[in-house]
């Protein structure tokens, strides 16, 4: 049962001070056994942490930022600066091989908009940060963890902080475009609310039995809420971390740690699922068992139910059970979760009309056993038809509803905006009041997805923003065509980036169209260098580049560009059309898509 | 068979790796001064694709810090080669 006598974090941390049997286990170096930090030790670390935060002078309410790779470093680091009042904002860590340019260009405006006094980093990430002082004018020093903890003693006395259920626990900086990023304040109530939802009788009914074992980002609120601070509210047997980075080059590698902690929560994106299915070797799997798994959750963006019916099968034979599967929806404003599926329910999915879901209609098509089946063993649905997964029922006290843009709720198997309320919403966002008021609409909270409700279960649609999800990573549009527009020879303001849903993949595919005055001679390396910069600045891989001539791109009759009328087009060929060798199998591919489609069907009807 | 686990070995075995992942042939021929991001477009997926790959042929642990800062493929192959031998 959750802790209701310990509100904040820090009270429920305290409160585990004699806990010396379970706690974190830290798998950071491979085929060496993890660190092990019962919560007892944490609660030690932390007080040092806290105390040498004193004694540089932060006080209650102060921000710091953490760039630590380091599961270990990174979890008493941020309980740390919350013992003693100070606002962790988690900051993500250089991901891919040598980008480094857009990584700090980011880090910069997080660390300026959040007014970050220190950065906490490790010794391997520190020579990298050089610029950053110059370009944060609050920012006054960056330190390196060892040298933080070191500089007081193990005996040091941390001063006591009043930490109130009220008082903001952490920024989570997410989905502002580059240039303007947005912390997400949230409250310590909002976290013990959300967290007692997700653990509790209508969640995942966390109890003594239950453990997980994470790769998830600690910079981000699945990883962090779901696996850095749920187990301090709740008694389990403990949690294992393993690096994203781990993941990304062998995803077998979470199959093992799996097998090893034998753990009965694990969740990840979509993505995810399909490259454990897709980029594992049998050989790989010598000993591998999955059958500890009673809860396999999926969240974070659009879900496949192709993706996670692949993994099922595969990873049948290893023990997986496919009503492990927990497709959940939520997003950092809402905390992190908001509807979950039934613990013991299968993976399911509706079957409905592709074309009347383009008008805004969830008609279930006919049953059909033979179709169905055979949508299943091939991996795609058939023509004219769209699987939509269930996220299930919002929490008990938790309020959702579908409405039209102005806030007329829409009755059930009608496609509308996605609207939320409660106790686990954001107090707003950091130090942006305008942003604040665009994020509610009459005391809701505007999600920006698109879905319908039938039989009281959730079914997410897509996003009324423009927003591209790759991975998991989300990207606005803004900035891919601003980095394409540098492109000399690329007509400036003249892009457009969109994506478009793929099936088969079980991602996006991110399609940039630019205008150029050059000759067709020219275009195949003018889309190499485009290609090239938006990775370069964004570590973002487009998939396909479309050159066209000056006037081609459809625009408003105010000259803006018309970004899902150029996904439309894209998807008809009429963009672009036989100047491209490479697109008529995706064209074929995305015949089937959707999404965009249904988006601008909205926008017309709003 | 023995391993050639020399730079301009483990460059062999990059390129021949790339050439039969990468949905389109590169333009100009691989080399060690191939940039990974700015020639190639790898992303995070691909690029440790190709170090997966990399342990798997030289039965090695390449740790993630250890490729966090190479830039092209000549550095890739270096730091195999190191680990290699």
């Amino acid at each position: 049962m959750l802790d209701r006598k310990h509100p904040t974090l820090v009270a429920s941390l305290e409160a585990r001070a004699g806990v010396t049997k379970h706690g974190y286990h830290h798998y950071t170096r491979e085929g060496q056994p993890p660190e092990f930090v019962a919560y007892g030790e944490l609660l030690l670390r932390a007080r040092r942490v806290a105390a040498a935060l004193q004694e540089r002078g932060l006080r209650k309410g102060d921000r710091v930022g953490l760039i630590l790779p380091d599961s270990a470093q990174f979890v008493d680091a941020i309980y740390g600066a919350m013992m003693a009042g100070v606002i962790p904002v988690p900051v993500y860590p250089p991901l891919s091989l040598g980008q480094l340019d857009a990584y700090l260009d980011n880090t910069t405006h997080i660390l300026r908009r959040a007014g970050c006094k220190l950065v906490v980093t490790d010794a391997r990430v520190r020579p990298i940060l050089g610029t950053l002082m110059s370009d944060a004018p609050e920012l006054r020093e960056i330190v390196v963890h060892t040298k933080l903890v070191a500089s007081v003693t193990e005996r040091a006395e941390m001063r006591p902080v009043d930490v109130r259920p009220d008082d903001i626990a952490f920024l989570q900086f997410t989905s502002g475009s580059t240039s303007r990023p947005k912390g997400v304040m949230l409250t310590h109530g909002n976290l013990a609310a959300n967290i007692q939802a997700i653990g509790g009788p209508s969640g995942l009914r966390i109890n003594f039995e239950s453990s997980a074992v994470s790769w998830l980002p600690l910079y981000h609120d699945m990883g962090l809420i779901g696996f850095v601070f749920t187990p301090i509210y709740y008694p389990t047997r403990g949690i294992e971390f393993l690096s994203p980075l781990m993941f990304l080059k062998r995803p077998s590698v979470w199959l093992r740690r799996i097998t090893e902690f034998r753990p009965t929560i694990v969740f990840a994106p979509n993505f995810a699922w399909g490259l454990a299915t897709k980029r594992v070797k049998d050989h790989e799997l010598e000993g591998v068992d999955l059958s500890s798994l009673l809860v396999a959750g999926c969240g974070a963006e659009p879900i496949q139910f192709h993706t996670l019916n692949g993994f099922a099968k595969r990873y049948a034979a290893y023990g997986f059970k496919r009503t492990a599967f927990l497709p959940c929806y939520g997003m950092a404003e809402h905390s992190l979760a908001i509807t979950f599926v039934g613990l013991e329910d299968d993976l399911k999915a509706d079957r409905v009309d592709a074309e009347a879901l383009a008008d805004g209609e969830a008609r279930p098509v006919l049953e059909d056993p033979t179709a169905a089946a055979a949508e299943e063993r091939d991996g795609i649905d058939g023509k004219g038809v769209i699987r939509v997964v269930s996220c299930g029922t919002p929490f008990p006290e938790h309020e959702l509803k579908i409405a039209e843009a102005d806030g007329t709720p829409l009755p059930e198997r009608r496609v509308g905006h996605i609207m939320l309320r409660g106790p686990s919403i954001m107090r707003g966002y950091y130090d942006d009041p305008a942003a604040t008021a665009k994020a509610f609409k009459d005391g809701w909270l505007e999600t920006g997805d698109l879905g319908y409700v039938a039989g009281g279960e959730l079914y997410v649609c897509g996003r009324t923003k423009d927003l591209i999800i790759v991975n998991g990573r989300n990207f606005h549009p803004q900035d891919i065509e601003w980095q394409a527009s540098q492109v000399e020879g690329v007509r400036t303001g003249n892009v457009i980036a969109f994506s478009l849903d793929d099936p088969e993949a079980g991602r996006e595919r991110v399609i940039v169209a630019a205008e150029t005055k050059l000759a067709e001679d020219k275009h195949a390396a003018l889309r190499g260098q485009v290609k090239a910069r938006v990775l370069e600045a964004l570590a973002l891989r487009v998939d396909e580049i479309v050159m066209l001539p000056p006037g081609s791109l459809p625009k408003t009759s105010s000259g803006k560009l018309q970004r899902s009328k150029a996904g439309e087009m894209f998807r008809g060929a009429g963009l672009g059309k036989g100047g491209q060798t490479g697109s008529l199998g995706l064209l074929k591919q995305l015949a089937s898509s959707r999404w965009n489609f249904i988006k601008s069907s909205l926008r017309k009807r709003s | 068979m023995d391993t050639d686990k020399s730079r301009e070995g483990v460059l062999a075995v990059i390129i021949q790796h790339l050439e039969e992942t990468l949905d389109e042939t590169p333009e100009a021929p691989l080399t060690a001064d191939t940039r990974i991001a700015e020639d190639l477009a790898l992303d995070s997926l691909q690029s440790f694709e190709m170090i997966a790959a990399l342990e798997d042929h030289y039965h090695i642990t390449i740790t993630v810090d250890t490729v966090q800062h190479v830039k092209s493929l000549g550095d890739v192959a270096e730091v195999v080669s190191d680990l290699a031998r």
